[in-house]
């Protein structure tokens, strides 16, 4: 069981590494403005980015840069490599999460979340009572963002799955990896 | 490392909780697999792991109030690890081989023995170690069936998915992009679908001539040196990676 599923977290890293790429693509190509049914959710891609190539020997490239960083990204896209890691913002009215998400294995790394709220004032006097009320309103913001995440991970399904796929989207990835940096 | 940290680092996994919970026999269960420092025979173990109270990670003995509040279970994992100084392991070994060389009169000793004098030496060092520990949290959300864990190397997650087994009876699977396919709302069929599709080629066939061309150049593939890499001012590290450094 362990080895069957170790062989099908290797075999299918591309899916995520695919839907990462596909996600930085619709940031940098329509400004990152999501419609997720009746949420609109901004995201924004950070200073860091890491490329993978696919197979037993994987070459990894990584890019962090404070500015534009599409010289280097074509130049490893171009060369059959995928996001694998990228830093990125996600923002949703006044409120923002950053993190590195992991496309590979849908990790989220050195995540902040938004400021925790006003805390209720009769709690004060309780450390334990203070501490859970944080605590909860804190998973209420990991799974927010992570919620977002698989909204558009099943939006990236839907489509990876159909004949759009290959009809549209993929020659349009195809043109825009052609065209970073150029 | 925790939920309330500045920042913090989270591995989901799929754990389905049974329909009702015992949460006294749940609270044993923990309390069973708290985190001991010591072996049974009272020595110190070179890893030592177990559950503390995620409001206090002295807190051993725990009471369902401390482990269940809302529709999670949450609890605090330390992972504490003892490694004896590699240079001193070297040294102290040198020292012993030399004295069992005199003792016996001999001018070499074989592998076995010097195998044995080094385990020796590490174990007596090791008493003497003092433990790095780590301190992590969880959160089981039972009513997604969801965990949500602090920690992303691999020694504490594996320590951790084999603990949480262990106390719950349900081994927690990380919920990789394969398997996040069915926890998001979609159909079976398309969750198949996109199950058995192959990787995309990003790259126009135009892009792949100099790749190919550069590989059968001698170049490799991933080097700094190759054409490509060359433009790349921004590229701080390119190196060979095993894939199954992460989750393997």
């Amino acid at each position: 069981m362990k080895e069957d599923f170790l062989s099908v977290v290797e075999s299918k890293r591309f899916l995520g590494r695919e839907f990462l790429t596909w996600l930085v693509f619709r940031v940098e190509e329509d400004g990152g403005k999501m419609v997720l049914g009746n949420d609109v959710v901004e995201l924004a891609l950070g200073d860091r980015v890491v490329l993978q190539e696919p197979g037993e020997q994987q070459a990894r490239l990584t890019l962090f840069d404070q500015g534009d960083m599409s010289p280097e990204l074509g130049a490893g896209l171009r060369r059959g490599k995928l996001i694998d890691r990228a830093r990125i913002a996600v923002i949703r009215g006044e409120r923002r999460w950053e993190l590195s998400l992991d496309g590979g294995l849908l990790t989220y790394d050195s995540l902040r979340c938004p400021k925790l709220g006003e805390r209720d004032a009769n709690l004060s006097d309780d450390p334990r009572a203070l501490f859970e009320n944080d605590l909860f309103l804190r998973l209420a913001d990991v799974e927010e963002v992570v919620g977002f995440l698989d909204r558009l991970f099943a939006s990236f399904c839907q489509l990876r799955a159909s004949p759009r796929w290959a009809e549209e989207t993929l020659p349009a990835l195809r043109t825009w990896v052609a065209g970073l940096g150029s | 490392m925790g939920f309330l940290s500045a920042s913090s680092s989270i591995v989901r996994f799929d754990a389905r909780a049974p329909r009702t919970i015992d949460r006294e026999a749940f609270c044993e269960a923990v309390n069973r697999h708290a985190f001991r420092e010591d072996d049974e025979d009272g020595l110190p173990r070179q890893e030592a792991f177990g559950w503390v109270a995620i409001h206090d990670p002295l807190v051993v003995e725990l009471e369902p109030s401390d482990i269940f509040f809302q529709q999670y279970a949450v609890l605090g994992f330390r992972y504490d690890r003892r490694v004896a100084p590699a240079k001193l392991v070297r040294l102290e070994t040198r020292r012993a081989e030399a004295e069992r060389k005199e003792q016996q009169g001999l001018e070499r000793l074989g592998r076995a023995v010097r195998r044995e004098i080094k385990e020796e030496i590490e174990a007596r060092l090791l008493l003497r170690a003092l433990p790095s520990p780590q301190l992590f949290e969880c959160a089981w959300d039972l009513e997604r069936h969801t965990v949500y864990f602090t920690g992303k190397s691999r020694a504490p997650r594996e320590a951790f998915t084999a603990l949480f087994r262990d106390t719950a009876g349900v081994s927690p699977l990380p919920v990789i992009p394969y398997l996040a396919a069915e926890r998001v709302g979609l159909s079976e069929a398309i969750v198949e679908a996109v199950r058995g599709v192959e990787p995309s080629v990003l790259a126009s066939r135009r892009d792949e001539e100099p790749r190919v061309a550069a590989a059968a150049a001698g170049a490799s593939a991933g080097g700094a040196g190759g054409a490509a890499a060359g433009a790349v001012s921004g590229a701080v590290s390119e190196a060979a990676d095993a894939a199954g450094s992460d989750l393997a």
